[in-house]
Formats: C-alpha cells, structure tokens, sequence
C-alpha cells in the first residue's frame, strides 16, 4: 500500500509529463531550424567556430574540447550540434556545484536561438543561469577595449605582440581602469624554456584557454615587468553586442583548442570571440595561416567605425626614458644614486627647486621598481629603498612630475607586415634578378612606426634568383631570424642579440656554390647617441653548418661583427655592417664581410633598398650588390 | 600616493566610494600621510588598510569613508 503514491508521484511527475511534452516541441524546433537553414547561418558558424575544411568539403570547428559540443560528432556537423543543442536545453537536469545546466552552459547559442525561433517558455521551462549572472554582475560591464602589447623579443610566446579585451565597468573611468577585468587567451604551459614553448607551439600540443583577470596584474605583467608599451582600442559596440560578445566568453571560458604558435594563437582567437558581435563582422577569415598581433589590430581598425578610440598607455621604462631626458645631467646623477641607496634623499636634494627634486625622486622610485622587475638585485632592500623613496617624495610639496608622453604612430599605423622584394643586382661578376618574400613581419631597415625599435623578426624568408639565362634557383631560405638591436646608457643595459637559421647559398672552396643549412648566434651591445639617429652594435659570433661538401661534414665558426643602424632622414635609413669568423672545426676558412645596406621609404607601403657588400668566403673575394623595390602588403 | 594624484590613487579613490568633492581632500590626505599608511615595506594589505581607516577617520571631511575599509 505504501508503496502505491511512490509510484503515482514517478509515472506523473511534472518532469515526465513535460518531457513527453517536450519531445513534440523538440522536433517542432528542429524542424525550423533545418526550414531557417538556421545552422548555415554566419551566427551558429560563429558561435561554434566552424571554418572550412582544407581540401573536402565541408566545415569543423577550431574548438578542441568534447564538451564544447552537444552532438558526438558536432565538431563537424553545424545541423547535428544544433538539434542536439535544443535537445540539451529540455534537460530536466538542475544545476548543481559540478554541473551548470546546458541553457547556461551554452547562455550565448541559447540567446541567438530564442531570437530566431521565439522558445514557447511554457514547453521549454527557461532556466535562470545564477552563476553567468553573478560573473555578469561582476564585470558590470559598459564596454570592451581591445589591448595591444607591443613586441617583446625575450617572450616567444608574445614576441611580436599580444592582444586581450578589457571589460569597461560601467563605474570606472579612465582615470580607474586598471580596475576593469580583462579577457584573456593564452597556451596553458608552465614551459619556461622558450625554444621549447617555440617548438610546442608551432605543433599545437598546448591547449589554449580563455581566463578573466584583473586588468591590473597584466598591466603590471607587460608594462611594468617586460616594459612593453600598450594600445587600449576602445570598441564601439552597442549595449547588446557587448552582451553577445560577453555571452559568448562565458561558454569559451571551460573550452580549449590546441594553441598554435603562428595562426591559432592568441589574437586570432580573440578575433573569434570578437566577431560574434555583429552578424556581418568576419574579422577572423583573412587569418587563416598568419595572425599577428598587430595585423589583427589593423583588422579591428578597418572596420568603419568599430574603434572609437585609441589611448596610449607608455612602459614604466619609457616613462623612465622621458622622465631622464628632461632632466640635467647632474638631476641624472642624483636619480642614479638615489635609486642605487648610495646618498640620502635631503642630502642630494638639497639644492634642487621643489618640482625639480619631485622629479628626480619619482624618477628614483620608477627606476628602482625597473630594476627589481626586470630581477637586476644590485640593492640589498630594494623594497626599503622604494618605500623611503615614496616617504621622501610625499614630504615634497609639488605636483606629479609625470612626463606626459606624446604617443608615436599606432601599430595599426606602420608597415604592413608581409614584404615582397623585387630586384636586380650582381654577385661574384654574374647579374642576377632576384625575388625575396617575407611573410612576416619587420627588419632593422624597414620603417620602425608601429613597430619597436630595433626589433627585428622575420619568418620563412625566401629568396629566388635567376643568374642570366640559367633556371631560378633557390638563393637562401631563412625560417628564423631574429635580431634585437637595444641601446645601453647609464640606466639601461640591454643586451642585444641575434639568432638565424636556414639555408644560404655560400662559396665552397672548389668555386661550387650550394645551399648550405646553417645557424648563427650572436651576443653583445648596443649605443645610441642623444638624438637616437645613429645606434652602434658590437656582438660576438658564432656560426655552425653542416653540409656533405664540407671538410668532414660542418663547420664551426666564431667572430665578431660591428655594425651601425643611421637615420640620414626620416625616410632614409642606412645599416653599415661588418663581420669576421673564423671557421676552426671542420671546414676552415676565415669569411668576411663588409656591407651597407640602404633603404629609402617612398611611401608607408613601398620603399628602395640598396644592397652593396664585399666579401670573402671560400677563399674567394667578390662583390655583391642588389637594388629591389619593397612592396609591403 | 606619494605625488598626490595618478591612476592608483584614483582606483583607491574609487573602491573607497570618495566622491568627487572629496578627492582632493583624499589626495592631499593620502599624500601627507603615506608614510604612516605603508608603516614598513613589507606592510600587509589588513595593516595597510588600518592605517589607512585610522588616517581617514582623523580627517572630519573623510571619515565617513572608513565604512568601506
């Protein structure tokens, strides 16, 4: 008898008269979405991030993680995912700590399906997603500002760049955004070893994930510690495309893709999260093998009126920069021993106006927390002396001596990064035509608006040259090469270093010349004068190739080289070089090499250069010289 | 702090819920007290935000704002 209610309350339990209910209106929905053709819709494409296949026909999505889809086999098939994605959304399941329901799981398809299909809330129970709306609430959001990190050659994982999108409270202003959160893609690594993160990168074999920190921990990360300068890209997207972009970050937040290094990185994913804002946005198709940082920048800018403004948020050793260069040299003096604990602040002050010493003690402190930063331990209490600095500076009656920084050209401004080079010249005595192509992205030559001076990063180099009427062959092929040209003075000392690798047609001593696969390596210093138009390097060298015509196989050099990057005018740039090794294991020789290189912008995009040098190399001297127009694009 | 104005102050200002006829009162009060707000080096963020409550409530124009600390 007891029994008899258990069984009643099971056989018409609200849930399973609903579910048989649901069943019917689940079918009615699928039916419409396959009449909408709903899942061919730029919308559901968007929102799964479905990209067409390579070579068949057909789509799959760049998302890596199972439970992103609601179909086994949704990965691939947009009408599948979409049906079972409404079939998931009557699920009687409750939400639970471990267990969000699939209506909020999915908050973003939810919001874009209820728009084309208007749900009937009375067949399908609409569940309230207490979880998204206290993150929502959070956030508070207003708007979204998309962040550029400029390049930063000692990080391979940003190393020409990184993008995140801050969330704009509603309360905040510019005077407090470091209290926004921001939104941020990154490879979920602890790799610390660069050339492994390179490595694992360009094969994919770290997922990448979506996290929202406080903007003020990436601020202090890229501005203070790596002393990279900031964009902040303000979007201008309504209320509601704020809302989809937000709903869209919440279902991204528990999903992974494999991370990869050159397209499926950081600002292409961003780019992805973006343009679910607006139905017609496709900001992420012309990125399907490269996307830079700042080509992606550009992307966001090409878009009529989707940037409402742009703001500048200089490095802490930028700020340091300018405030050094508005100082005397004896202010210099006093800020370098201050902030070395090497004299008392009333002391070396004493002679110094107010405003002057407000200067050098603000100077002091910057330059202290600079050091610690970047882990120079030359202070034994670096904290002490900071705070004494701070204390000395709040006793001194003067306002902020902040420098206030005029901002250069934009990233969106510079260079486009891919290059083409056409050209004439001759070598050893034979004319030649030549065809160069860099895919990405800057050299020391080209023009440095937008980009970080002296930061030079070029991948997949190509080279074809025709000798008269000989067949094109394969000059050099040069998948990396990397040059950080940094200049030291009394507060800085940068290292500069370079790294190539590739294969370069060299003279052997039988007068052959072949495609010879090699390494280099070089390691030094770099100065500038005042007004920064010449800036000097001295390195040491070293060179390692292997080719079958070597004596015993390879050969491993070590040298110097000596070079000078000089701006004649503003669009006129002059790279005077010079460099000697001596090959010592395996094949010896002893090459040289004397150059000057030239290049002249005739506008942003195109530009001459002039190739002049003399070397010697299999114990052969020649000259070797090439004009080329640059088309960049 | 230390200068009296810039971006963190102005976050400080902000969590605090100062208002805008406030703010100079708190900056120039965070300015001639920062030594007793960051006591030490190594202060942690409870001692800080005592001392903190302490140097506002011993300003009659900012005291209120102690309720948020």
């Amino acid at each position: 008898m007891r029994t008899w209610p258990l069984i009643l309350a099971a056989l018409f339990a609200p849930g399973t008269v609903a579910f048989a209910e649901d069943g019917a209106y689940l079918a009615q929905l699928a039916a419409r979405s396959r009449e909408l053709r709903l899942a061919e819709r730029p919308e559901w494409q968007k929102l799964l991030h479905y990209v067409p296949n390579l070579v068949t026909p057909g789509v799959h999505s760049l998302v890596d993680s199972p439970a992103f889809f609601n179909a086994p086999g949704g990965k691939t098939d947009p009408q599948a995912e979409l049906e079972a994605t409404l079939a998931s959304f009557f699920s009687a399941l409750d939400e639970a700590p471990q267990h969000q329901h699939a209506q909020c799981t999915f908050i973003g398809r939810r919001a874009w399906l209820d728009e084309q299909l208007a749900f009937d809330r009375q067949r399908m129970p609409w569940r309230d997603c207490p979880r998204y709306r206290e993150w929502h609430a959070a956030l508070n959001a207003e708007r979204l500002t998309l962040v550029f990190a400029s390049a930063y050659l000692n990080n391979p994982s940003s190393m020409y760049g990184h993008t995140l999108l801050r969330v704009d409270a509603r309360d905040q202003d510019e005077r407090t955004r470091l209290l926004a959160y921001a939104i941020n893609y990154t490879a979920n690594t602890s790799e610390q070893n660069g050339i492994a993160f390179a490595i694992n990168g360009l094969i994919g074999s770290y997922p990448g994930t979506f996290s929202v920190l406080p903007y003020y921990l990436k601020v202090r990360e890229y501005s203070d510690m790596e002393n990279r300068d900031l964009w902040e890209y303000e979007l201008a997207f309504t209320p509601e495309e704020v809302e989809r972009v937000l709903r869209h970050a919440w279902e991204l937040l528990p999903a992974y893709s494999w991370y990869y290094f050159f397209d499926e990185n950081c600002s292409y994913h961003l780019l992805g999260l973006l343009q679910v804002a607006r139905p017609e946005l496709d900001l992420i198709s012309p990125f399907r093998w490269w996307a830079l940082p700042s080509d992606t920048v550009r992307a966001i800018t090409r878009q009529p009126g989707l940037v409402a403004r742009a703001v500048y948020r200089p490095a802490n050793a930028t700020i340091i920069g300018a405030r050094l260069r508005a100082m005397s040299k004896e202010e210099r003096g006093v800020t370098k021993e201050l902030s070395l604990g090497k004299a008392s602040s009333p002391d070396a002050l004493r002679a110094l106006a107010p405003q002057r010493a407000a200067g050098v003690l603000e100077a002091s402190y910057d330059y202290v927390n600079y050091r610690r930063a970047i882990g120079k331990h030359d202070v034994p209490a670096p904290a002490v002396l900071a705070r004494e600095l701070l204390v000395a500076r709040s006793a001194v009656p003067a306002p902020s001596q902040a420098p206030h920084l005029t901002p250069g050209p934009r990233p969106d401004e510079g260079h486009a990064s891919s290059r083409l080079a056409l050209g004439a010249g001759r070598r050893a005595g034979q004319d030649f035509g030549e065809l160069r192509l860099r895919p990405t992205y800057h050299d020391v030559l080209d023009e440095d608006a937008g980009y970080v001076r002296g930061a030079q990063i070029e991948f997949f180099d190509i080279r074809l040259r025709r000798y008269g009427a000989q067949r094109p062959r394969l000059e050099s092929f040069i998948p990396v090469n990397i040059f950080s040209v940094a200049s030291r003075d009394e507060f800085f000392q940068p290292r500069s270093w370079r790294v190539s690798g590739g294969w370069q047609r060299s003279f052997l001593r039988d007068g052959k010349e072949a495609l010879i696969p090699g390494i280099d390596g070089g390691a030094g210093g770099a100065w500038s004068t005042d007004n920064r138009r010449v800036l000097a390097y001295a390195m040491a060298e070293t060179r390692l190739r292997v080719h079958h015509e070597l004596d015993g196989g390879h050969s491993l050099g070590a040298g110097a080289s000596v070079g000078a990057l000089i701006d004649a005018s503003a669009r006129w740039r002059i790279h005077a070089y010079a460099s000697g090794l001596n090959d010592f294991l395996g094949e010896t020789d002893r090459p040289r090499r004397l150059g000057l290189a030239q290049r002249f912008a005739l506008t942003r995009d195109v530009a001459l250069r002039l190739d002049l040098r003399a070397e010697r190399e299999g114990a052969r001297r020649f000259g070797d010289g090439a004009l080329s127009l640059l088309l960049y694009f | 702090m230390s200068v009296g104005s810039g971006e963190a102050l102005d976050s400080l200002a902000h969590l605090l819920g100062v208002e805008s006829q406030d703010r100079t009162a708190f900056n120039r009060v965070a300015k001639d007290n920062m030594a007793r707000i960051f006591a030490s080096e190594d202060a942690a963020t409870p001692e800080i935000m005592a001392a903190l409550r302490q140097v506002l409530g011993a300003d009659q124009q900012l005291a209120r704002y102690t309720t948020a600390l």
